[in-house]
């Protein structure tokens, strides 16, 4: 079958205003009178256009007007940062399920997006405080049990289910309903370190979907160190990312609405535009302790123990280094590979060390579209700070 | 026509079948000479910022803003959808300068500090420092509020004097792209490949301990919401709440179709001359969905091939699989080793990221004819 040779670009329309033509010619004049337009300079040294003298744009398509971002310093941290101790309550973790509020932040650079969301989540108090998205950090360590009990605050029947874990360490099994009013003991036995997301499964998955979600650490031995498991990796730091989709006006406001309830969410269709890590937006979390990643450049390496309780698959991207990843749904890996961007399915768990290599500012976000905003807000999507001093 | 083997990871030696060479393969042979995308290398160069409309398959204009060189005035030479590819011999130094005296710029209308006006380079997976990086918020961070990074005529250094830090283990593929209000300007065409190629001895390896190969062929996987495109996506919007893609392309191109011989970038051609070939296939992905690849032959059999590099670096052990994801900025890089003649497919199924359901129109096909 013949084909002609024709331009590539044979079905492309270039569009050059006449306008923009005379705007280009007004736009060099004054790039060349404030000595910018520096293109293909080889300057030994990175970006040398001073700022302090704000020149009038010629054209809107030059001179850009400067972002203020909020300066965040850079404080020491100790270097040596004690074994994680587990100490929950006397007789156990205590859950209660409830109502709560995520409160998301407002961009400091547009001051838009600023939202209460109401969710459901396994919050440590029963009173109107506290976190109840993601769930209360539960934490064993490897062979030893753990007693969780839960009172369910709410009007439905929920339950409780740990992801991963095998049947025979965690009673009672997930069928068990905790009803409207009443209070449900688990016991977890763990045996294999690690991060494991737990979640009601209830109502075909939107309990989950509306913040009913946290993680359980499962910790080697505390004698072994900072390691990952017994005989695995060993590091310096550590985090946590709970990272979750909601699509608030679909399936949130159906959901929690007396008069509708989770049965009446229709789950065929799914649409999220809020997307949190650590129950936070972007720009809340990204500075926030237990998220932001920060230490000294060079001898600072952490585990980042990463937790997908939603609905959708985020790409994350880390900034200033590559990473290795050790272990994907609680599996050791054999073979740390080392990327830039992990792909986290719906429902997963991964485990990477990310060696902070280098001085400066660098962002972990998300790679897609909408999941980079809070409701289209740029930026209170998935995003953390890593910070090497 | 015989497949077994055609696509071993092995390096084939001796007789390959025969077989009858038609008049369109021929074609493909003749087509391959055709410059289809600019190949510019980073050593120093510059890149322009510029806007263009390009009309899609169903006859729908979508503007896009896209970098290039050697574009400036009247001159739409390179004005493409991805933008150039750039290459970097591992080890050297590297600048790249961004020219914005043409470009377009997102009407943000009444967004308190017009955040989002600008542009930057980000090199995705050259693990740059915050001076380099292009990352309006991180360079703020750094610089006390500065925003000299969203200036016209910034440089990026790669590898400054004195530092290397895109090595050998870099061999491989990554991408560049505007890292300034990403939901927009990434979605509008800001991107294009960047590849690390070896010097030395380890020229034309597919990375530092990998085989060498014989041919490249390089994908760039991107998604399309053309509401994204409107003058109404702006600034902070609901628009960008949702995503919604209905153009799925490879190459900025809507998959082969022979009765459109432009997208040229979806067609390649390998002689064998009496011995096999390795051919390297590098996809990038800048698309806000998932999707997979494979290689299927005409009778829609899915083909083995070997998994080389992930993220620009070499996998400790390389996979023989007959199909790879490729997610939201990953790259992933793939050799085939040619023997026998033939036609195969080379394609892209993208799905939701909700349960990796497949788009209805998300098969993107590509062609490979391999000749004797």
């Amino acid at each position: 079958m013949p084909v002609a040779q024709t331009s590539p670009f044979r079905e492309e329309k270039i569009v050059l205003h006449p306008i923009k033509i005379l705007l280009l010619c007004v736009g060099l004049l004054g790039l060349y009178a404030c000595g910018g337009g520096s293109g293909g300079a080889s300057s030994p040294t990175p970006t040398p256009m001073p700022m302090a003298t704000p020149t009038p744009s010629p054209t809107p398509t030059v001179t850009p007007t400067p972002t203020v971002t909020p300066v965040p310093s850079i404080t020491p941290t100790p270097t040596t940062i004690p074994v994680p101790t587990i100490t929950p309550s006397p007789g156990g973790f205590s859950l209660f399920i409830k109502q709560g509020t995520v409160t998301i932040t407002a961009s400091p650079d547009t001051l838009n997006g600023a939202q209460s969301l109401s969710v459901w989540g396994y919050s440590a108090t029963e009173s109107n405080t506290g976190t109840t998205v993601p769930g209360v950090l539960l934490e064993a360590r490897e062979g030893e049990t753990i007693t969780v009990n839960i009172k369910n605050d709410l009007s439905q029947p929920h339950n409780f289910s740990v992801r991963n874990l095998p049947s025979t360490q965690i009673t009672p099994a997930a069928s068990a309903l905790i009803d409207s009013g009443k209070s449900l003991t688990y016991t977890l036995t763990p045996t294999t370190a690690g991060v494991y997301l737990y979640e009601d499964t209830v109502a075909n998955g939107v309990n989950s979907a509306v913040g009913m979600a946290g993680a359980l650490i499962v910790r080697p031995a505390q004698a072994l160190g900072k390691v990952a498991w017994p005989g695995g990796p060993t590091y310096d730091k550590e985090a946590l990312w709970v990272i979750q989709d909601m699509d608030y006006s679909h399936w949130n406001l159906v959901a929690l609405d007396p008069s509708q309830g989770p049965s009446k969410v229709i789950t065929a269709s799914y649409t999220p535009n809020y997307f949190l890590i650590n129950g936070m937006n972007g720009f809340q979390a990204m500075y926030a302790p237990g998220t932001e990643l920060r230490g000294p450049a060079g001898t600072t390496t952490y585990l980042v123990r990463i937790v997908n309780s939603g609905q959708y698959a985020q790409s994350l991207h880390f900034h200033g280094n590559h990473f290795k990843v050790i272990s994907r749904n609680g599996v050791r890996l054999s073979e740390f590979e080392e990327i830039d961007t992990l792909n986290m399915p719906p429902k997963e768990t991964a485990m990477v060390l990310y060696t902070i290599s280098q001085r400066g500012y660098y962002p972990m976000h998300v790679h897609s579209a909408q999941l980079e905003t809070g409701n289209g807000v740029y930026l209170n999507g998935t995003a953390a700070m890593i910070v090497g001093e | 026509m015989k497949i077994n083997g055609l696509f071993s990871p092995r390096v084939l030696t001796g007789s390959a079948l025969l077989l009858v060479i038609s008049a369109y393969s021929n074609t493909v042979l003749a087509q391959k000479a055709f410059v289809v995308r600019d190949v510019a290398t980073a050593n120093n160069v510059s890149l322009v910022v510029r806007d263009f409309t390009k009309t899609m398959r169903d006859g729908t204009p979508v503007p896009f803003w896209v970098f290039c060189t050697g574009c400036m005035g009247m001159n739409n030479t390179g004005l493409t959808l991805p933008g150039p590819i750039l290459e970097l011999t591992a080890g050297t130094p590297g600048q790249v300068t961004l020219n914005m005296m043409m470009a377009p710029q997102e009407d943000t209308g009444s967004i308190a500090s017009n955040a989002y006006l600008g542009h930057t380079i980000h090199l995705h997976g050259l693990d740059m420092d915050t001076q380099n990086d292009g990352v309006p918020e991180s360079y703020a961070a750094q610089n006390s509020g500065s925003s000299v990074t969203l200036r016209e005529g910034v440089t990026y250094m790669i590898n400054p004097p004195g530092t290397v830090r895109v090595d050998d283990r870099y061999i491989g593929s990554h991408m560049y792209h505007c890292h300034v209000h990403t939901v927009k300007h990434l979605e509008m065409g800001m991107y294009g490949m960047f590849i690390v190629k070896g010097g030395g001895a380890l020229a034309g390896h597919i990375n530092a301990a990998g085989p060498k190969y014989d041919e490249e062929w390089n994908m760039m996987l991107s998604t399309v919401d053309p509401r994204y495109h409107t003058a109404a996506a702006k600034g902070d919007s609901t628009i960008f709440a949702d995503y919604i893609p209905k153009y799925f392309l490879i190459n900025g191109e809507e998959g082969y179709d022979v009765a459109n011989p432009s997208n040229l970038d979806l067609r390649h051609s390998v002689t064998l001359a009496g011995q096999s070939k390795n051919l390297v296939i590098r996809l990038m992905g800048i698309l806000s969905t998932q999707a997979s690849f494979e290689i299927r032959d005409a009778n829609n059999v899915a083909l083995p091939f070997t998994l080389y590099n992930v993220d620009g670096f070499a996998l400790k052990t390389p996979q023989t699989v007959t199909q790879v994801q490729i997610s939201p900025g990953q790259t992933k890089d793939i050799m085939v080793t040619l023997t026998t003649a033939g036609v195969f497919y080379p394609q892209v199924q993208f799905s939701d990221l909700r349960s990796a359901q497949p788009y209805p129109n998300g098969l993107v096909k590509t062609e490979l004819t391999v000749v004797q």
